[in-house]
């Protein structure tokens, strides 16, 4: 990367940041919507914790899932509120730039959330705390990549319609879909202490969705986001 | 020189845009008129290239400025009904960002003292998301003094504005024609466009008359 692309993105990404240090509302709106999707769960199911544990690593990405959606959203509304977005796309800037910028910006505020809200979960349904804890972490930022790509693409494409707000989910759910299988298969093995060997091939499925969505992104993100 | 050719735009089966085809020279100002829903803005966007055509080629000093390499944008700036700027951010932070983008190296001190000339110092570190339609416009204006492209596309410049504010943008206008850059004004008021137009382009059922001001 040159120089001159290299201080683009920096700009970039300090922009997304700043923009989320001032209002506060992607990373504060996934929390308070993550929790109240915790607690819906913990009090309404109403089953054994050997059961509940079968099912808490598909609750944890089935919350990861709609907070995902709701912080995506909140960062390409910052952008058709006066229409930065047109000035941004019509700047002299690589448009896969911006891509990566709300990629790598959003990969921030999904992990924070989930980092705040990771201990909550667990207690909450009265579960024990993964013995590998830093393994469900360091998974969870790597699917947490694979969200941010696809919620970002998908975003781009939406982001002209009067009806992005509908379209986003619809659109983002079915494509998640493939990830948030082999998240849960990963999350479950390591909640259960399942060896590696059982759930790496997951780990592959998921950084192949990474690299796919990552680079058909950058590369498309210049032609999508045209009206 | 600003070509554009063979342009066609359509929504919902609507022709907008009928083959519109114009030159712009270096140094000359086009008043672009035609009541609303007549396809201004959206000849603008598509010039900057926000927007696509569905066909057309348009070339500036004979790079395409539809393909995908963003620095033959560098000395364009286009600038639309929205100020298209950050809510969050104050105008400093703002300009600041606006001028990263396009690696523009201009001192904080030029920056405060832009915003002076356009009435909005008092308000440099205040978010504009508080900031009234006419602050907004002149925050606008601010941007292409900043900015000075080559090439200015703007929608509508004289929009909110109060007599003050009029007389800023007939002063800018005056300032772009002075340094021989060129411009694209969207305009509704025909004596403004006599004085500041080299010529008037008039859109009307999606085609284009042209008109040069004596």
């Amino acid at each position: 990367m040159g120089v001159f692309l290299k201080k683009m993105f920096y700009s970039l990404i300090k922009k997304e940041l700043l923009i989320e240090f001032r209002s506060k509302q992607i990373i504060l709106s996934m929390l308070i919507f993550g929790l109240a999707i915790i607690l819906i769960f913990a009090l309404s199911s109403n089953v054994s914790s050997e059961i509940l544990i079968n099912y808490s690593a598909g609750m944890f990405w089935l919350m990861s899932l709609f907070i995902v959606v709701i912080g995506v959203h909140r960062s390409f509304a910052y952008e058709k509120e006066f229409d930065a977005f047109s000035l941004l796309v019509s700047a002299p800037v690589d448009r896969g730039l911006i891509f990566l910028s709300k990629w790598v910006s959003g990969f921030i505020f999904i992990t924070t959330t989930q980092l705040i809200i990771i201990i909550p979960f667990f207690k909450l349904l009265l579960l024990d705390i993964p013995a590998d804890l830093y393994l469900f972490i360091l998974t969870s930022m790597l699917i947490n990549l694979g969200m941010m790509a696809i919620a970002n693409l998908v975003s781009g494409i939406v982001i002209r319609s009067n009806f992005s707000e509908i379209l986003l989910p619809i659109l983002i759910f079915p494509l998640l879909s493939p990830l948030m299988i082999a998240a849960t298969k990963i999350s479950y093995g390591i909640i259960n202490s399942q060896s590696y060997e059982i759930w790496n091939v997951w780990v592959l499925i998921v950084i192949s969705i990474v690299v796919l969505f990552g680079l058909a992104g950058y590369a498309l993100f210049d032609f999508i986001v045209e009206e | 020189m600003l070509v554009v050719n063979n342009i066609f735009k359509s929504f919902n089966r609507l022709n907008i845009l009928n083959n519109i085809c114009f030159t712009q020279n270096k140094g000359e100002i086009i008043a672009l008129m035609g009541k609303n829903g007549t396809g201004k803005s959206t000849l603008l966007r598509i010039v900057a290239r926000i927007m696509k055509a569905d066909s057309g080629i348009i070339t500036l000093n004979g790079k395409d400025l539809t393909s995908t390499d963003s620095r033959y944008r560098k000395n364009m700036f286009y600038i639309g009904h929205e100020p298209g700027l950050y809510s969050f951010f104050t105008p400093r932070e703002n300009l600041r960002f606006l001028l990263n983008i396009r690696d523009l190296r201009i001192k904080e001190v030029l920056i405060e003292e832009k915003l002076d000339r356009y009435g909005l110092i008092d308000f440099i570190d205040k978010p504009i998301a508080f900031f009234s339609k006419g602050m907004l416009q002149k925050l606008k204006l601010v941007q292409i003094d900043l900015i000075n492209p080559d090439l200015l596309l703007f929608d509508e410049p004289y929009s909110s504005l109060d007599a003050d504010g009029v007389l800023l943008v007939d002063r800018l206008i005056g300032e772009i024609k002075i340094q021989n850059k060129s411009a694209i004004l969207v305009l509704h008021d025909e004596q403004k466009a006599r004085k500041h137009g080299d010529c008037i382009l008039k859109l009307e059922h999606g085609s284009i008359s042209k008109k040069n001001v004596l």
